[in-house]
């Protein structure tokens, strides 16, 4: 915990001094959407469509046949599959250092990534948690699938 | 008192035991010079301690997981894209990276055609979003080299601007002598290292 508070600190002062235009509460973009295919925000549904702006905490949630795609602010990218709900818990990311965090929670369905900076700087500084399993990344490309929760 | 505990602890297991978490590793991802990317891992951590349980590590193979036990089993790359290949194809293009070159100590580009490139990218993609980050050489102090960055970061912002370019779907940062291309010492010109990098998702 003090690890991370550390780094959430160091990475809010890195993003003061950079003054992005763009919100900095954005983490990625949805890139492609299919079929029944939404984020959750604050308990509220949002048709996904190519543009949307992601944050922190939005759920990504498919129904049969749906489908998202989107790359975030590290170029990782993920592509859910149908009947998906996958949480991104944390996303931070500092553009000069590349250091950050980024933690993905699939409760069921599948998504595949490949992943970007951030796992690419920091060994297991990306994660993702199933119900049955905690996994860290170290730059690669993958699926996970949740069955049966 | 205690059965109800006992029971609640069932099924506690029996929800854990219903749900099983399958891991597919695929090869790395094709370079743009057409090589091949080394495939890299995913690491079964403990939840509790973090700490490593397994590595997998092996390209075409299929994991179960499922708390401590991993069962890591060979699968064709066949089978892999054929399972996966409506999944594969959603996931989204690889972000495309340019690079525009400034002439010493100005805000003026050395070859401004390189924005129509990067425009015909951003038309290409669905959803576009664009992240300018500009960069100098070691000529000028920090803070002045900071100022610059920004301004020819600003100015790749504006041009797109001018060619009709949301700027909602831009960020822009200056890195000042931060991120030098070529490694030089101080105070030394070096055209590649004025330039703006821009990375279109």
């Amino acid at each position: 915990m003090q690890k991370h508070s550390i780094l959430a600190l160091f990475l809010s002062a890195g993003l003061a001094t950079q003054a992005f235009a763009a919100t900095t509460s954005d983490i990625g973009r949805v890139k492609v959407a299919s079929g029944i295919a939404n984020i959750i925000r604050g308990g509220q549904t949002i048709a996904a469509k190519p543009g949307f702006a992601l944050q922190k905490g939005d759920i990504l949630r498919t129904g049969k046949d749906g489908r998202i795609g989107a790359t975030f602010y590290d170029n990782s990218r993920f592509a859910a599959g149908p009947n998906s709900s996958v949480t991104i818990n944390e996303f931070l990311f500092d553009d000069t250092t590349h250091d950050g965090k980024f933690v993905t929670q699939v409760d069921r369905g599948s998504l595949a990534i490949i992943s970007g900076q951030i796992a690419k700087k920091n060994k297991d500084a990306m994660r993702v948690r199933t119900p049955t399993a905690l996994l860290g990344v170290r730059g690669t490309r993958f699926v996970v699938d949740v069955k049966g929760s | 008192m205690r059965q109800p505990l006992l029971i609640a602890a069932t099924f506690l297991i029996l929800a854990g035991c219903a749900a099983s978490t399958g891991v597919s590793l695929l090869p790395g991802e094709k370079d743009d010079q057409g090589g091949q990317n080394e495939t890299g891992a995913v690491v079964v951590l403990d939840p509790g301690s973090e700490q490593d349980i397994r590595v997998i590590d092996q390209a075409n193979s299929r994991s179960g997981v499922k708390g401590a036990r991993v069962a890591v089993k060979s699968v064709t790359p066949e089978k892999l894209a054929s399972k996966y290949s409506d999944l594969l194809t959603t996931i989204p293009r690889k972000p495309a990276l340019f690079r525009l070159y400034f002439k010493q100590g100005s805000t003026d580009l050395v070859d401004p055609s390189v924005i129509d490139a990067v425009l015909a990218e951003i038309k290409s993609r669905d959803g576009a979003d664009i992240q300018i980050v500009g960069h100098t050489d070691t000529t000028g102090d920090g803070p002045l080299n900071d100022s610059v960055s920004a301004k020819r970061a600003e100015t790749v912002k504006v041009l797109l601007a001018e060619k009709g370019v949301d700027v909602g779907i831009t960020r822009t940062a200056g890195r000042g002598e931060r991120e030098l291309r070529v490694q030089t010492g101080d105070e030394v010109e070096n055209a590649e290292n004025r330039r703006v990098e821009i990375t279109v998702r």
